[in-house]
């Protein structure tokens, strides 16, 4: 019998993608995580998180509406924050995030990857690309599902310590 | 440093000084995706500014730098290439707030990125209670 999974937070927005919100967005999840976990490097990695996944939003959704989702949530003594985004995209553009996407969540050394991909781009102008590598190259997990013209992208971190639950 | 169009907006800005004769470029605020293209007008000027004056080196001083996104990191990434690539590179001392987690992990890769051209140093808090900040 697998274990319950518990869930102590559970954050959702829905809006229209839009630049000026991204950064609102962000210190919105960062606050989150501060108050619930009381670790600022976690915090901090899930504000950079939070940043690059509603900036990647904001600049590829085909549709009107996006949503970000942050959980935190116990199974089995461990302990999860889960950010997650759900945007629609041009077909085109999900052939073409696709392959960046697999690489991303395969590396086994998401560093080096993140150093190949800076290397990359460095001579290129107005290219960056480098926002959900950065997420995996700083410790975070990564994974995504593509289903239908609809791209989720999911980022994590594993806790074993007890987390203080304040909300 | 005189010369060079500062740059400031609500929640960002970037302005030049000097400091026993070496040019510091101070990055304040939240670099976000409304700054990239500003920074990086401004990040091509410097770089030619300091080319024409021979400058054997720059200090970026990240002191109140709150966040920099990928957009803004690469940036950085295109200034350091055109700075390794040049025929007589410039050192860049960018200067890390410790308090701001961020920004070991995130300009880190720059100076792997060009080791011989990029060095980090941490600028010293002398901050009552320093440690505990993280802003955003």
């Amino acid at each position: 019998m697998s274990n319950p999974k518990n869930v102590s937070l559970f954050l959702r927005l829905a809006f229209c993608p839009s630049t000026p919100l991204v950064s609102a967005i962000s210190r919105l999840v960062s606050d989150f995580c501060r108050q619930g976990l009381a670790d600022l490097d976690i915090s901090s990695r899930f504000h950079m998180a939070a940043h690059e996944l509603a900036e990647n939003m904001t600049k590829y959704s085909s549709g009107p509406a996006v949503s970000l989702e942050v959980e935190l949530s116990e199974q089995a003594g461990e302990h999860l924050l889960t950010l997650r985004t759900r945007n629609h995209a041009a077909p085109e553009r999900l052939r073409e995030v696709s392959k960046r996407l697999a690489e991303i969540r395969s590396a086994v050394d998401p560093s080096k990857l993140y150093d190949r991909l800076i290397e990359e781009s460095a001579p290129l102008e107005g290219v960056s690309g480098l926002g959900l590598a950065r997420i995996r190259a700083e410790g975070l997990e990564f994974d995504y599902a593509i289903r239908g013209d609809e791209l989720t992208l999911i980022v994590q971190e594993r806790f074993s310590k007890p987390v203080p639950a304040k909300f | 440093m005189p010369n060079l169009p500062e740059l400031r907006t609500d929640s960002f800005s970037l302005l030049f000084a000097s400091a026993g004769g070496v040019p510091v470029v101070k990055l304040s605020g939240n670099g976000d995706a409304e700054v990239v293209s500003p920074l990086d007008r401004s990040l091509t000027q410097l770089h030619q500014k300091l080319i024409s004056e021979s400058a054997t080196s720059v200090v970026v001083d990240l002191g109140d730098l709150y966040f920099m996104n990928s957009s803004c990191l690469k940036a950085f990434v295109a200034w350091i290439y055109k700075v390794r690539t040049t025929g007589s590179p410039y050192r860049i001392r960018l200067q890390l707030n410790p308090r701001q987690r961020w920004q070991r992990r995130g300009l880190e890769p720059l100076q792997r990125l060009a080791p011989a051209v990029v060095f980090l140093d941490e600028i010293k808090d002398k901050t009552p209670g320093a440690g505990d900040a993280e802003g955003t």
